[in-house]
């Protein structure tokens, strides 16, 4: 009976929450409307005792006992307004996240900005179901903290930033302030690079004999005159200036071969076992040096190689 | 992806430093009850805090369940022993000192440290049932000054000097609120319920009920106030008239006075006032653990709740447990019993059977002699002048059952309750009635502020004789002998005015006008802030015209109250239920900790998988058993659905993982 009751407040206490934390483009500012504010269960046994210390006072009529009380009480009040205080305006600037491979973890960055003339204090971060948190020891006035939550990359595809909770029991511990934010940050998570077939070998066919066009990747070599057909954008200009005529980048010639990773070819029924060894298979191929293409159904990236190349390659498989 | 955060390991437990500084807060805050604790209490309390202060130091790790338990248990027992009892004030004080000392054996979690300086909070408060002094003002200003500090260090990421004027400040900024509450909180009229019997023991100096030689030259020792009036009319009457009544004495047995007879024993006194004899005093009575209210001689009545005893002293309803304040009205001029009925003229000239033949004899004599008792009563006063009678504080002893005969005849040294009680019994003897009347004689103007003092070394005594057409007079036998006790205090009619206290001596240098000032001091703040009740809030809120608000202020108060215990009652059920939820997160938090015990702490942002790995570099040999663990934990908080026997298999494992102990790997 009390447990379905419960439960129902619950329940509308988490759904006014996650109504009042709409998702957010960055930067967002607490704000009074959203910054909740409660005792802790030290500030709960601590109230216990004032109202036993009350009692006492009472019943000895005790006027320094009545003083003692009151200004423990005073003093607990006030740290509330402080506690409040230490989170009211500060902004939460950024959000951002390398992408991962799934089963690993995003390393969520999250930029904090006190843009108040007092240092906050003991501000931390933690997301509901995420394991991990992180403390601010101290975000001097008008500075910048990042902090840093991991959070778990189960699949691949877009992780959005979880709902976060900003907290603080500063100055005493009796109360705790805390507020929900949802920015609307995301990254990517690739399949995760596993799979049994070896990476198969480059095939010698017509396409190879084009060489891929240099990028900036590669090894560097040196410079050569320009000659006409050269991109502009292989241009150094900062070399070009200390001698008469142009002069452009020379790079190391890659493997004439190309590789074609084929969704059709990789083996397993299951598209995402399918997906995860076609990651792998980039990998290798990035590894070895090799310039690869790839296919899958409704996508086919050109052949090319490069770290531009592989993260364009594994952003196609997370998202496919 | 439902489980819920683990927030066991934040806050932090406290580090070395924090517990060092914990230990340093409980020993200054315990300090002044080493004053009035037995020695045996202070000695061990001291030893448990050098103690953990050590292991603190060395950061020695806390001792174990059954170490902790045999201490609490002896604590216990040893109050037990010392006191008979773990209640009342000296024997819970004794103890709650001894288990916060005990108790920083245990400090494991922040909350731990939490529950211990709230603790702390209430060592300081029981501090003020022994002493409400100015010094314990100053007491109760560094002690919370102290402990909001250590509150803020374990919960502030802070340094400690920074705590310390953070702490500053927060009291400074709660003044305000503080003193709004002193002044509006609603005050209930205490007790709520009994007072310990040993409630403000300190204080039992005062007037006694019961007088045999010795009782009132003993309070002629002591400095302390005994109450401090102030004439809203006019000025202290002259020093002749300063008789302040306390107990009378009815019985005599055994060189004993004693016996106020009960109000259903004797009607109680019957007091005509002459109309323009009537004085007004606003009095500030010490706690005595009596129920006498004192007045100047004789009383009328009080705005306190009083009945008069037929002995014509006000009676309070309860024992004086607590400086009072209250108004009298006394007659200086008066008939008292103008008719005495035969029951009290019988009480009033009884006299055991036998003992102090020559007191009789003589009274017997001059009985023969007078004409009324008016003329016994010269009589009797003419002997005490003409023989070389001694006012003195230090008599010759006397015989228990001779008393009477050896001081009038032999010894002729002795106090004024030496001159009273043989006066008395010489007027009994020869068939006056008469009794003894103890209170006090005196008092000197304060150097600050416009009011008197009355002191313990003012206590004195003297005898009432019932004569026909006047009704019961004063006598004051030492007067005859000591004229100078009456106009000039004690220290006027004695010789050894070196064994009186130094207040009581008639002189007034430099440190005498110190002490006065001081004591106009802590007059002033007995007047306005000790004294603050719910009767000086009633008459505050009236002043201030919101004296119909007290009611609504009471119950609003009291609404909120039962409100907030309601909500935090279901709080705290929801809360329980939470946490006893999830065994899987609990024991990965113990997996954790155990790890971290060994040097190996998770950091904040590390998850579970980049936390195993990092360990299992470290430490190879646990590799296997942690890889097994973590893996197990990331299928059970991400699976959708997992299944019971998942979560056993996992319990099970982490339960039994021992960092100090790692399972030889299976090969």
């Amino acid at each position: 009976m009390t447990g379905v009751f419960s439960r129902r407040i619950e329940a509308a206490i988490t759904g006014f929450i996650r109504r009042r934390t709409p998702i957010r483009s960055t930067p967002m500012t607490i704000g009074r409307r959203r910054l909740y504010i409660l005792p802790t269960r030290s500030g709960a046994i601590f109230a216990v005792l004032l109202v036993v210390m009350l009692l006492g006072a009472t019943n000895y009529s005790n006027s320094l006992g009545f003083a003692l009380t009151f200004w423990l009480a005073a003093i607990a009040l006030v740290s509330m307004h402080h506690a409040h205080r230490n989170l009211l305006g500060l902004v939460l600037t950024r959000v951002s996240a390398a992408p991962v491979f799934a089963g690993g973890h995003a390393r969520f960055t999250i930029t904090l900005d006190n843009t108040a003339r007092r240092a906050r204090r003991g501000v931390r971060i933690s997301a509901p179901g995420i394991e991990g948190e992180d403390l601010a020891a101290v975000i001097a006035p008008g500075g910048r903290v990042d902090l840093q939550l991991s959070v778990p990359a189960a699949r691949r595809g877009h992780l959005a930033c979880p709902r976060l909770r900003v907290e603080t029991i500063v100055p005493l511990g009796l109360f705790r302030a805390w507020s929900w934010l949802a920015p609307s940050a995301q990254t990517l998570v690739y399949p995760q690079p596993v799979g049994p077939r070896p990476r198969p070998a480059p095939a010698d066919d017509g396409d190879a004999a084009t060489p891929a066009p240099a990028r900036g990747n590669d090894e560097f070599l040196g410079h050569r005159p320009y000659i006409r057909g050269d991109s502009l954008r292989e241009i150094d200009w900062k070399a070009s200036a200390r001698t008469d005529g142009l002069l452009v980048h020379e790079h190391t010639r890659r493997s004439a071969n190309t590789l074609w990773l084929d969704y059709a070819h990789a083996g397993a029924r299951d598209p995402e076992a399918r997906l995860s060894q076609l990651a792998r298979w980039v990998l290798d191929a990035e590894r070895d040096g090799l310039t690869y293409g790839l296919r899958l159904p409704g996508t086919t990236l050109t052949p090319d190689a490069g770290r531009g190349h592989r993260e364009a390659c594994l952003r196609a498989l997370a998202l496919l | 992806m439902s489980r819920a955060a683990t927030t066991a390991s934040w806050p932090p437990a406290p580090a070395r430093g924090q517990r060092l500084r914990l230990t340093g807060c409980l020993a200054l805050v315990a300090l002044p009850h080493l004053f009035h604790l037995p020695p045996w209490v202070s000695a061990i309390a001291a030893t448990l805090l050098v103690w953990q202060a050590q292991a603190a130091w060395r950061s020695r790790p806390l001792p174990g369940r059954l170490i902790r338990f045999a201490l609490a248990a002896a604590a216990l027992g040893s109050v037990l022993a010392g006191f008979g009892r773990i209640s009342g004030q000296e024997a819970g004080v004794s103890l709650l000192v001894m288990l916060l000392a005990l108790k920083l054996c245990e400090i494991r979690s922040h909350r731990d440290a939490m529950v211990f300086l709230s603790l702390t909070a209430f060592l300081l408060i029981t501090q003020f049932l022994f002493s409400q002094s100015l010094a314990m003002a100053v007491y109760l200003v560094i002690g919370t000054w102290l402990i909001t500090a250590a509150f803020i260090d374990v919960s502030s990421e802070i340094a400690p000097t920074g705590a310390f004027t953070h702490s500053a400040r927060l009291l400074l900024q709660a003044l305000p609120v503080a003193a709004l509450l002193f002044v509006l909180f609603p005050r209930v009229p205490g007790p709520l319920w009994g007072l310990p019997s040993d409630a403000g023991a300190r204080a039992t100096t005062g007037l006694s009920e019961r007088m045999s030689p010795g009782s009132i030259s003993s309070l002629a020792t002591s400095d302390a106030v005994a109450l401090r009036v102030r004439f809203p009319d006019g000025d202290m009457p002259p020093a002749p008239a300063r008789y302040w009544r306390g107990p009378v004495f009815w019985d005599f047995d055994d060189g004993t006075w004693r016996g106020s007879p009960a109000a259903d024993a004797l009607p109680a006194a019957d007091i005509r006032p002459v109309a323009d004899a009537i004085v007004r005093a606003d009095i500030t009575l010490e706690a005595t653990r009596h129920p006498w209210l004192i007045a100047l001689d004789v009383p009328l009545g009080t705005d306190h709740r009083s009945r008069m005893s037929p002995g014509a002293t006000l009676h309070a309803e309860d024992d004086i447990d607590e400086r009072i304040r209250y108004h009298a009205r006394s007659a200086l001029a008066y008939r008292l019993d103008p008719q005495l009925g035969s029951a009290a003229r019988e009480r009033a000239t009884r006299l055991p059977a036998g003992g102090n033949p020559r007191a009789r004899a003589t009274a017997r004599r001059w009985r023969a002699q007078a004409d009324t008792p008016q003329g016994i009563v010269d009589r009797a006063l003419t002997h005490f002048r003409e023989h070389p009678f001694h006012y003195t504080l230090s008599p010759a002893r006397t015989g228990r059952d001779s008393s009477i005969d050896d001081f009038l005849f032999e010894t002729r040294e002795g106090f004024c309750e030496h001159y009273a009680g043989a006066f008395t019994f010489l007027m009994r003897a020869a068939g006056v009635p008469a009794r003894v009347v103890t209170g006090y004689q005196g008092g000197e103007r304060a150097l600050v502020g416009d009011y008197w003092v009355v002191r313990n070394s003012d206590a004195h005594a003297w005898s009432e004789v019932w004569l026909d057409g006047r009704g019961w007079v004063r006598v004051d036998p030492t007067a005859a002998v000591a004229p100078g006790r009456i106009e000039a205090g004690v220290a006027g009619s004695l010789s050894d005015s070196q064994a009186l206290p130094y207040m009581a001596r008639a002189d007034d240098g430099a440190w005498y006008r110190m002490q006065m000032l001081w004591d106009g001091v802590n007059a002033a703040w007995n007047r306005w802030f000790l004294a603050y009740g719910p009767q000086q809030q009633q008459r505050l809120l009236e002043r201030i015209g919101l004296g119909g608000l007290r009611g609504a202020l009471v119950a609003l108060t009291f609404g909120v109250a039962v409100l907030l215990g309601l909500l935090s009652l279901w709080l705290g059920w929801r809360m329980r239920q939470r946490r006893t939820a999830d065994p899987v997160t609990r024991q990965w938090q113990r997996v954790c900790d155990r790890l971290a015990a060994m040097g190996y702490p998770r950091a904040r942002h590390e998850g579970p998988q980049a936390y195993g790995a990092r360990v299992a570099r470290a430490r190879p040999d646990l590799a296997d058993e942690l890889g097994a663990i973590v893996a197990g934990y990331i299928r059970l908080c991400y699976a959708a659905n997992p299944g019971s026997a998942d979560t056993q298999a996992f319990v099970a494992r982490a339960a039994a993982f021992d960092p100090r102990r790692p399972r030889k790997p299976r090969d």
